[in-house]
């Protein structure tokens, strides 16, 4: 009778356990589909901000006769997105249309009467707004690759993660010119 | 030794832009408590802001000033006599005479009168601090409404009246007072106003007194103040010298309000938009006839300058009224909690596998009462000697466990997001919750987002036991963090309160007056402003207008109605719409219709305007008052580890029972 019992509960544990690997491994599967749902959730923003940025051309040019050359790297800019096909060109074209749109905020400066626009002030509000988003987004991205990646190397996880091969993933990671520190010149003029 | 001397403030009924700084100031260079400051400056009526050596509060005053608040430096003066009881009075053209027990008082038509009117059983301080609690739960600290002054004269009618009457001489001290008990005085001097009621009666005689006097000054607020030696005892048959020790102070109040009559108020600088209208006006009149600004005779000069003289002072007044009364735009706070939502109980499952619960119970009963028991008594020895009751309690504590395994992996896996961009989907936001509707908890009436109150009943052995359990699982609240808010639903989820209180029926604040009652409660809250977790299912909102098909119809009805209209699409000017000319029209509705729809949806809205966060079916929903993510992971662990424990061990009880039972 004994023997029963001692099968009965290895058989119990065997279930246990089986189950306990079970939710690891859907744990991972989730995980997964959750990074790549929010890349695609970073994707949302873009293309958003990429359907607002020919309207906020069109409202600069009446203005800024005399900065075509930002107006054009903003729009070259946007067409590289296009011609983008691996992910790190995609956000490598990304990143370029951030500084470019970075570098026309600062010209509109001398624009009194563009940022006086009602039309100019929603375009910029609504692209800043996306932006924020943007960032929020990918710090979101970036803490669900660290769980996973985390998750990857915790015990027992690992165990499951090398049975099914599951890799790590990368972080959203910014180019090197942006960690280098920003050089100011006062001009006497 | 000097005398003390009070620093009275009159108070803002709501906190002026000025207030953190002059609560600092106070603070810092007074050293002032700066709660207890606040308390004081906020409210309705008068309150004593500090006492001490007058060289020290002067020191406050300029401070006060530059905040606009009006204050008084008074060294209260002892009442030299108690106001006389009045037993009778007469009234005539040019006086009041008051016939008192030992004196006649007579209070001369145009005086100046300080009336105190005054609630002397303290239902005025209990009304008013209801009145204030239920404010401050509906619109907050900032926009708490004291009760108006009609208001209160009706309470201190309706309570315990008594009426105090001083005559001001010329340099504003007392010359007379009497004192006036409503059935205590003979109304036949009030003639034709006289009444059977005598609380009505001394309402007359209170309206009469301002009718006759030049200046009239009505304080009412005897028990509201915390002026020293002039508070308001409860009356109760411990203190028998209560009524006698109230009647005291209420002298001694309105000794000290005509002291402040007398030193006079220190106002603050008049900036304001009278004073600038009054000299707009007055500049006006002198730009017409400059001779004004020299000749004495302006009058004769400028036959209208009288009128114009006067049209200033009713401006000046009418904007000095418009300044001091409350504000009467009607400020529509927090709506009103939604109804709980009657038939939605048939959509959740829980509602079905408690009812299926509930049948195999009654079942089982019914068969133990036919059976005389011995039915249900034998199922339960076979049951267990088989081993098959434990090893169902076994895969009951199992899927517990993993249950609570699995939501404990889910909080861990689920990123936290800002609210501001928040996707649809499973999210996880932390921030401070706000009522979303003007939500109180049932039993202890504390402003909430959320409370779930279960009520108790004693029963035959003398055990609690649950006889009703209700939640606002219905109500929406609110959820912000520092980017934004985000509505949240908690319909469908068993909410982590962290805030836990027990009474019994009957029980008034903390006191307990039936113990051995029968009943109990426990309410459950989420006080406003705590610090909440949730996991749940964000989704854009249901928009619950009409759909672009009704929207369509309303369209072109309003165009049948519009014969002008309808007018453009007779293209071939006949005067009437033919069949082909009505398609177009309709077309053209359309048209518009869909471009109206599609422009308000690319309005962007708030994030609490279209996105919420709710169960979905099969996913969680977790709502938590917690510290950290982390108090919450472990508190599941503690749920999951006995679980498993519990189960594996009772697993092992039925096999080892089903081995007996087969041998």
């Amino acid at each position: 009778m004994t023997g029963w019992i001692v099968l009965g509960v290895i058989l119990l544990l065997l279930l246990g356990l089986i189950s306990y690997l079970i939710i690891i491994y859907n744990g991972f599967v989730a995980l997964k589909n959750n990074i790549n749902q929010d890349w695609s959730n970073i994707d949302v923003l873009l293309k958003q901000r990429y359907d607002e940025l020919p309207k906020l051309i069109k409202v600069c040019e009446g203005y800024m006769q005399h900065e075509q050359q930002t107006l054009e790297a903003v729009v070259k800019a946007r067409s590289q997105i296009n011609s983008a096909h691996s992910e790190g060109e995609k956000l490598q074209a990304q990143n370029l249309l951030s500084d470019t749109l970075k570098s026309l905020f600062m010209v509109v400066e001398r624009y009194p009467d563009l940022k006086a626009d009602s039309g100019f002030r929603q375009l910029s509000n609504r692209i800043s707004e996306i932006e924020d988003q943007i960032a929020d987004r990918r710090e979101l991205y970036n803490a669900a690759v660290t769980i996973y990646n985390t998750r990857l190397e915790q015990f027992p996880d690992l165990i499951i993660a090398r049975i099914f091969n599951f890799t790590d993933r990368d972080l959203w990671k910014i180019d090197a010119a942006h960690r280098q520190d920003v050089e100011v010149s006062f001009q006497h003029g | 030794m000097s005398q003390t001397t009070y620093l009275i403030v009159e108070q803002q009924l709501k906190p002026a832009d000025s207030l953190p700084e002059l609560l600092k100031q106070l603070s810092a260079k007074h050293q002032l408590d700066i709660y207890q400051c606040r308390q004081r400056l906020i409210g309705r009526g008068r309150s004593l802001l500090a006492k001490g050596a007058r060289e020290n509060l002067e020191k406050i005053s300029p401070l006060l000033r530059k905040a606009k608040v009006c204050h008084w430096l008074v060294e209260p003066g002892k009442p030299q006599y108690l106001p006389s009881r009045i037993l009778s009075l007469q009234i005539d053209d040019d006086k009041i005479t008051f016939i008192c027990q030992k004196k006649i008082v007579i209070f001369p038509k145009g005086a100046t009168i300080l009336a105190v009117f005054a609630e002397m059983s303290g239902e005025l301080a209990k009304k008013s601090i209801t009145h204030l609690l239920s404010s401050h739960a509906y619109r907050g600290r900032d926009d708490v409404r004291h009760l108006q002054e009609e208001k209160i004269r009706k309470i201190i009618l309706q309570g315990k009246p008594v009426l105090d009457l001083y005559l001001l001489d010329e340099k504003k001290r007392i010359s007379a007072a009497v004192r006036i008990f409503p059935g205590k005085f003979n109304p036949q001097g009030l003639g034709e106003r006289a009444t059977l009621s005598s609380r009505q009666n001394l309402s007359t005689l209170l309206n009469l007194a301002e009718e006759y006097a030049g200046r009239f000054i009505l304080q009412t607020d005897f028990g509201l103040v915390n002026f020293p030696g002039c508070t308001l005892q409860r009356e109760t048959p411990e203190e028998p010298e209560a009524e006698r020790k109230n009647l005291i102070s209420l002298a001694r109040y309105g000794w000290l309000l005509a002291d402040l009559e007398r030193v006079g108020t220190s106002k603050p600088p008049v900036t304001d938009e009278a004073a600038q209208r009054t000299g707009a006006v007055s500049a006006t009149l002198l730009q017409q006839n400059p001779g004004l600004m020299v000749d004495d005779s302006a009058q004769v000069v400028l036959p209208t300058a009288k009128q114009l003289a006067a049209e200033i002072n009713a401006a000046d007044s009418e904007l000095q009224s418009a300044k001091t009364a409350e504000p009467t735009v009607a400020d529509p706070g927090l709506p009103p909690p939604p109804a709980a939502i009657s038939g939605g109980q048939w959509k959740d499952p829980r509602f079905w596998l408690g009812s299926a619960g509930a049948v195999v119970v009654i079942a089982f009963i019914l068969l133990a009462e036919f059976s005389d028991g011995r039915l249900l008594r034998s199922i339960a020895e076979q049951g267990f000697a088989s081993g098959a009751i434990p090893f169902a309690g076994a895969g009951l504590m199992f899927w517990g466990g993993f249950y609570f395994l699995r939501l404990k992996r889910q909080i861990e896996n689920t990123p936290t997001s800002r609210v501001r961009s928040v996707a649809m989907g499973m999210v996880e936001v932390k921030g401070q919750a706000i009522r979303r509707y003007a939500l109180l908890s049932p039993m202890s009436h504390t402003p909430c987002v959320f409370y779930r109150l279960t009520r108790y009943r004693r029963d035959r052995n003398d055990q609690w036991r649950i006889s009703s359990v209700s939640s606002s699982d219905n109500v929406p609240f609110l959820l912000a963090d520092e980017t934004g808010r985000v509505e949240v639903d908690p319909t469908g989820c068993r909410v982590t309160a962290g805030t836990r209180q027990e009474g019994f029926p009957g029980q008034v604040g903390l006191t307990r007056f039936n113990n051995d009652s029968d009943e109990k409660w426990r309410e459950e809250i989420i006080i406003e402003g705590t610090l909440l977790y949730v996991l749940g299912f964000a989704r854009v909102k249901r928009t619950t207008g009409p759909n672009l098909n009704e929207r369509k119809i309303v369209a072109l009805r309003e165009l049948k109605r519009n014969p002008q209209n309808l007018q453009q699409f007779d293209t071939d000017g006949d005067g009437k719409i033919s069949a082909e000319e009505w398609d177009a029209a309709r077309e053209a509705v359309a048209e518009k219709v869909l471009h109206e729809s599609l422009k308000e949806q690319q309005k962007r809205k708030k994030q609490e305007e279209h996105v919420l966060i709710g169960k979905k079916k099969g996913r969680p929903l977790v709502i938590a008052e917690t510290h950290s993510e982390d108090h919450l992971t472990r508190r599941l662990t503690l749920y999951t580890l006995p679980l498993f424990i519990g189960a594996a061990a009772t697993t092992a009880g039925s096999i080892y029972l089903l081995l007996n039972y087969l041998n």
